[in-house]
């Protein structure tokens, strides 16, 4: 099997690049995808959704996105149980596109929110979270508008219940069902985190000096 | 679906003007903070909601009906968290 990582640019995306660089650490080739350019990702193995702003944010953050050639083929990808990951931006368009439960509220404080966060790890059974311990609490940045998780009362349920919340912010920062930060669907190969562990890799930039979010990446590698 | 004004469609093109909302029970921030900001000044007003106005125009053509439908449930609002209303209005 292809050990190459796809990610997909849209017009607005701003976090292709950090993600890019994080798996060049890894020594895990990584290529860049247009959104408009891509007809299948049938050769890789995994494929992420960065963070940015996607068409603008017009009409919802990811509403746009979701209609792109891109989408269908990412669908495709993963209903044949390909390994996707949203980040931020990427975590919304994926819900735009019902591979995961739920939508981005716009937060409940109603401001864009850009800080570091406590984030605890619930779940360490998926591809980016089992190089961490259940309980462990790693410090990410957030930077987002909408980033308030929200399911109905059945679904946070059944997503409790399935093992599915694999972080929560350890404060209620912005209203998000369950306190939920990270989530991934029934089958587990499809991922949303609204925090960015790509910005807390590398000792030269990292805030926290952790390094916490590089077996995020790693995971699905080592 | 109901569409108001509907019997206003002849054979010229015609424009619809979808509104949308969030749902009832979705915390509206903004509806909510406008309300906070008026409660300083005025009394008379309980509750404010914000919402979308979208307005399109359409050729009479078949289907276009099912065709509207259809955008509003897939690009133009999100049904998990939003309602709409339709109307034709010229």
């Amino acid at each position: 099997m292809s050990r190459e990582v796809a990610v997909i640019s849209f017009p607005g995306t701003n976090c292709d690049l950090d993600v890019k660089a994080v798996y060049d650490q890894l020594g895990v080739p990584c290529t860049i995808l247009h959104d408009q350019q891509v007809e299948s990702f049938e050769k890789y193995c995994a494929v992420i959704v960065p963070g940015g702003f996607s068409y603008g944010d017009y009409l919802r953050p990811g509403a746009i996105a979701n209609f792109s050639p891109a989408m269908e083929a990412l669908k495709r990808f993963a209903a044949d149980g390909g390994l996707v990951i949203g980040i931020c931006n990427g975590f919304q368009i994926l819900c735009e596109a019902q591979l995961l439960p739920g939508v981005l509220l716009v937060n409940n404080t109603l401001k864009f929110q850009s800080k570091l966060v406590g984030i605890e790890i619930l779940s360490t059974n998926s591809a980016v979270t089992r190089l961490y311990e259940v309980g462990q609490v790693v410090n990410w940045p957030v930077a987002n508008f909408s980033g308030s998780y929200t399911v109905d009362e059945d679904t946070l349920r059944s997503l409790e219940k399935n093992d599915q919340v694999l972080a929560r912010y350890v404060e209620d920062i912005n209203g998000a069902s369950g306190q939920i930060a990270a989530v991934c669907n029934k089958e587990r190969n499809v991922i949303g985190v609204m925090p960015h562990p790509e910005r807390v890799v590398d000792s030269l930039i990292d805030m926290t000096g952790s390094c916490s979010g590089l077996p995020f990446f790693k995971a699905a590698f080592a | 679906m109901d569409i108001r004004n509907i019997d206003k469609v002849g054979s010229e093109p015609f424009v619809v003007r979808v509104t949308v909302f969030l749902q009832q029970g979705v915390l509206d921030v903004q509806g909510r903070t406008i309300r906070n900001a008026l409660a300083n000044r005025y009394t008379a007003f309980d509750d404010v909601r914000v919402g979308k106005v979208i307005d399109l125009v359409v050729q009479p053509e078949a289907q276009w009906q099912d065709k509207l439908k259809d955008i509003c449930d897939t690009l133009l609002t999100n049904p998990v968290m939003e309602v709409y209303e339709i109307e034709v209005v010229g």
